[in-house]
């Protein structure tokens, strides 16, 4: 209750005192209007020249003669592919691991926490586990990526799924949709039974057994408490009731060829129709078995080793120790082929499937591997599809995300370029309807290293910057004060409401700042996290307890005048 | 240095000789003409012909003809019998042998992993069907794969079609883990003999009274239909499979007290005991053991490597054939799966077994134990075309296997895997001349 009188002491002071808006247009947040795209709608269909417009972070309207109603900002982004906000439909990242349990009956070592152990935790929604850390969000974003699928890796009932939303803020208000499947793996219990492959399929089979009765067995009770015993209360079946019951799919972690005949085999047994395979990795191995399940596959990035994947005896037939490279070297090079041929081969055979950065080392380095996938052999709108309008499927969003449509959500990627070319430049991100400037990458910068100094080269963060911030609603202007070298940063915030002083650094182009707030109401720390290129900032302010605000500002120059900043780049 | 080098290219050039073995392709129609034909139940056919047709075999004996168009091999000098069948493994299992978490897990099974090379190890022994066993870690243990040597195969395709379910009991030091060094006090119950018989009768009486609570429930649904059932218990289930005969035992046992006591337990919850495995005294109690209507699996010389083996003796197999009980040679192990023929041997040596009851011991034997004798264990027309081809008699030291064959499809063939003594003697001249 304090907090949100707090709130609105803060918007209406910035109101009251400096009426931010331009004077003659009102622009609600999040409402822009795209113009002089290249709009791919959906893989395959493209608008090779028109508008998308969204308000309040949904799409209103698309098309070659779509109109620009007042109240939104107008960006020109001639030059420019917009595409449908990718989606990584399996990613653990910001997750706690989950450790492979020991052989054998042994004891696991850790001694018990409280609460479920994490490999047997089927009622915990991953969002509900999400820690995302200063980077991630935004490395997705720079990689185009607008939704997550977080999943779980490892465990047995390690979790459900979330979808959420690659925007700043914290992880409740990304969820787009939570639960969204129950999820099951093949690993072990830490110390006890399952400790064993058979021993966790005949495990997972009781326990679905064990879920659907107990609900049984309540419902008698309550029907009946005289004829029927009460039943005992069992954590882990409660977690796995909705799933048991067909109201949540379910998703099968498998890698290798024979584990996924194992995820297809149990799904059976367990009498669940809705289920999706993840991981994957070895589904061009069972191709036709996958396919007559009619199920998606959520197809991970993450390539096993060509030395070790199974069937590759069979598959592979090399002519060795011949030519210049060494036997070893042959083999690899053309089974790595094979291996990361996977999707590939799920396309030709028309099985449908989505993308997942699960096990892959950054966003990065997923948007390589996409890349690559390209190089080799999928087709563009195959991978597309499988970034987009398949994992929105698997994830339940089919209408909400996936193409740029009206009514569904504007998460949005501008790119300089073709998406699926390495040369290719991702400017911009929308996240539901939110704006994300991707700052330009480092020349030479190497590959997803960091750069080398402090700051990644000459780029400082000193200086005075101006800017605003979108309030509820309303642009809010301030000037920020930077000193001192970027490892070791001072800056003053200052606003109508007063000024404020953080500390902090800017490395690889990230600027994390940080102090407190002095109100009339108390302390409040703010956090200010922003990406800066050149004399442009874009980010956010995290005002504890109340929420994110996202900023934009410009060093030197004229203080600003609300909105003027926020199209002044593209005008 | 050199020596590394070398041993690391022929490494190399190893793996990449597993590639070149022929891709699994559909049955094919073969013929086999001119060999000596060891048919196991119809005698030896000299200069006979196998006919076989979609996986089976069509026709069998001395003037049977070729239909036109088939792939014929030709059996000059070469002995001809059935695919030799190892009654107990564990090689080729995926994640785990032994569910050793708890003592009695019958619910589990097996996973077989398609891929191993064992399997190729043991196709080049002539060996085309395994049981491929739980360990001994638990009383009881859990479900058995009986495979088929179809290497590279998918998994649902590894499986052999129609064998007995098999669970896997276990009894004396293994489970009672008498050579742990774990503390007395680390080690789960059952901890002696006496433990392991009390832990047999405590979950069949527990899988009894189960059993009872669902027709208990049968017969309480036929007066209340929305009657509540009994909680479905996939352990208890699997023990009352076992007491009404769906699932087989094969137990691992060495002494001969503790093999009287496991057939006094399964005779009091109205079961039998399929497979003594190992049963190394099994000689003292053959005739109990027939009786009973045990089958015994068990090594021909291996003896002494603990304590609850050191009454073994070689004369074991051909005691306890001798006394009615139908006697199998086992590999229990990746390596000797390869030379399973030369086992069986020595029931000749010792006991005086004749030949043919020698080679049923890898034949038809193991059959009847993983319950496969209709369909392989012999050479008849109607059978699985599942044939080794010797290059001479199976008990002549310098014999080996030509080609075998599985479901009418030959997996190994010892013309192409000469190419791989060849890439190695390539690896030798290359490296020889690197270093020179």
């Amino acid at each position: 209750m304090r907090r949100s009188i707090l709130a609105w002491t803060l918007v209406l002071a910035a109101i009251g005192a400096q009426p931010a808006a331009a004077q003659n247009e009102v622009t609600t947040p999040r409402s822009y209007a795209l113009t002089n795209a290249r709009i791919v709608v959906s893989p395959g269909d493209v608008i090779e020249q028109g508008t998308i417009v969204f308000r309040e972070g949904r799409i209103t309207a698309v098309g070659a003669d779509a109109q620009v109603p007042a109240g939104v900002i107008r960006l020109d982004v001639e030059g420019a592919t917009v595409y449908a906000g990718l989606i990584d439909a399996a990613n653990g990242a910001g997750l706690p691991t989950i450790a492979a349990g020991g052989r054998g009956g042994g004891g696991g070592g850790d001694a018990e926490a409280s609460g479920p152990p994490p490999e047997l935790n089927p009622g915990l929604n991953a969002v509900d586990a999400f820690t995302p850390g200063d980077d991630l969000l935004a490395d997705y974003r720079a990689a185009g990526v607008t939704t997550v699928g977080l999943a779980f890796s490892g465990g047995i009932f390690p979790g459900r799924v979330s979808a959420v939303s690659m925007r700043d803020g914290m992880p409740a208000a990304l969820v787009l949709r939570s639960p969204v499947a129950q999820q099951i793996g093949f690993g072990r219990k830490r110390g006890g039974y399952p400790s064993t492959l058979m021993g966790v399929l005949a495990y997972i089979e009781q326990s679905f057994k064990d879920a659907r009765y107990d609900v049984r067995a309540r419902s008698a009770f309550e029907t009946s408490p005289g004829n029927s015993p009460l039943p005992p209360y069992d954590a882990e079946h409660e977690g796995l009731q909705a799933a048991a019951a067909g109201e949540l799919p379910v998703w099968i972690a498998a890698s290798g060829a024979y584990d996924i005949e194992r995820a297809i085999d149990l799904a059976a047994k367990l009498n669940v129709d809705n289920y999706a395979i993840v991981g994957g990795q070895e589904a061009f191995r069972v191709v036709s078995a996958v396919g007559a399940t009619g199920r998606p596959v959520i197809v991970s990035l993450d390539f096993p080793n060509p030395n070790q994947a199974t069937g590759r005896s069979f598959e592979l037939h090399v002519a060795p120790a011949s030519g210049e490279d060494s036997a070893d070297e042959q083999a690899d090079s053309a089974a790595a082929k094979v291996v990361r041929g996977n999707a590939a081969a799920l396309a030709e055979a028309g099985v449908p499937f989505a993308l997942a950065g699960t096990g892959v080392s950054s966003p990065a380095e997923f948007r390589r591997r996409i890349l690559t996938l390209v190089e080799e052999g999928l087709s563009p709108d195959a991978a597309l599809r499988a970034l987009t309008v398949t994992p929105a499927e698997v994830l339940g969003l089919s209408r909400v995300l996936g193409t740029i449509e009206a009514g569904k959500v504007a998460n949005l990627v501008v790119v300089e370029g073709d998406l699926f070319d390495e040369e290719a430049r991702i400017a911009q991100v929308f996240v539901q309807g939110e704006r994300y400037d991707i700052p330009r990458q480092p020349e030479g910068g190497g590959r997803g290293g960091r750069a080398g100094g402090p700051g990644g080269g000459t780029a400082t963060a000193a200086g005075e910057w101006n800017g605003s911030m979108d309030m509820q609603g309303q642009a809010f202007a301030f000037t920020l004060t930077i000193t001192g070298q970027n490892d070791a940063l001072s800056a003053t915030l200052s606003t109508e409401m007063g000024a404020t002083t953080l500390r902090g650094d800017l490395t690889d182009g990230r600027l994390a700042l940080d102090g407190i707030f002095e109100s009339p109401q108390g302390q409040i720390p703010l956090s200010l996290r922003a990406s800066v290129t050149g004399d442009e900032m874009t980010g956010t302010i995290e005002i504890e307890g109340m929420g994110t605000v996202s900023l934009t500002a410009r060093r030197g120059g004229a203080a600003v005048q609300g909105n003027a900043i926020m199209d002044g780049g593209n005008r | 240095m050199r020596r590394a080098a070398l041993s690391s290219r022929i490494l190399s050039v190893l793996a990449c000789a597993a590639i070149l073995v022929p891709a699994a392709a559909g049955a094919q129609d073969i013929a086999i003409r001119n060999a000596t034909i060891q048919t196991i139940t119809n005698g030896l056919i000299e200069n006979g012909t196998i006919v076989v047709r979609d996986g089976r075999i069509a026709a069998i004996g001395q003037n049977v003809e070729i239909p036109s168009g088939m792939e014929v091999i030709d059996g000059q000098g070469m002995y001809v019998m059935p695919g030799l069948i190892d009654a107990h493994s564990h090689m080729a299992i995926d994640g785990g042998i032994n569910e050793g978490s708890e003592s009695v897990t019958p619910e589990v099974r097996i996973q077989p992993n398609p891929d191993d090379l064992t399997i190729y190890r043991a196709l080049a022994g002539g060996v085309t069907s395994a049981n491929l066993l739980h360990g001994s870690a638990n009383t009881i243990g859990g479900q058995a794969a009986v495979i088929k040597m179809r290497w590279g195969s998918q998994l649902d395709s590894i499986w052999f079609e129609g064998a007995n379910r098999i669970v896997k009991f276990a009894l004396g030091e293994n489970v009672t883990r008498a050579s742990s060094n774990q503390s007395d006090a680390d080690r789960r119950y059952p901890k002696s003999r006496m433990g392991v018989e009390q832990l047999l009768r405590w979950w069949f009486t527990e899988a009894r009274e189960y059993q009872a609570e669902w027709q208990t429930y049968e017969q309480e649904r036929q007066r209340n239909r929305n009657a509540l059932p009994p909680r479905e218990n996939l352990r208890l289930q699997a023990l009352v499979d076992i007491m009404n005969g769906e699932i087989k035992v094969h137990a691992h046992s060495y002494r001969a007290d503790e093999i009287l006591m496991l057939m006094r337990v399964a005779e009091d919850f109205g079961f039998r005991i399929n497979t003594f495995q190992h049963v190394l005294e099994g000689y003292k109690v053959a005739d109990e053991m027939a009786e009973h209507g045990a089958h015994a699996s068990t090594f021909a010389e291996m003896w002494g490597y603990k304590v609850e083996a050191n009454d073994a003796i070689p004369f074991n197999m051909a005691m306890m054939a001798d006394r009615g009980v139908v006697v199998s040679v086992n590999s229990d192990s990746g390596e000797r799966v390869r030379r399973l023929y030369q086992e069986a041997a020595m029931g000749m040596k010792y006991g005086d077994m004749s030949e043919v009851d020698a080679l049923k011991m890898v034949t038809l034997n193991p059959a009847i134990q993983l319950g496969v004798d209709e369909q392989v264990g012999s050479l008849e027309v109607g059978k699985d075309a599942d044939i080794t081809i010797f290059n001479g008699h199976p008990f002549a030291p310098a014999s080996r296997v030509e080609k075998t064959i599985v479901d009418g499809r030959v997996l190994f063939d010892r013309d192409q895997a000469m190419t791989l003594e060849k890439l190695i003697q390539r690896a030798v001249t290359t490296t020889t001349e690197d270093a020179s």
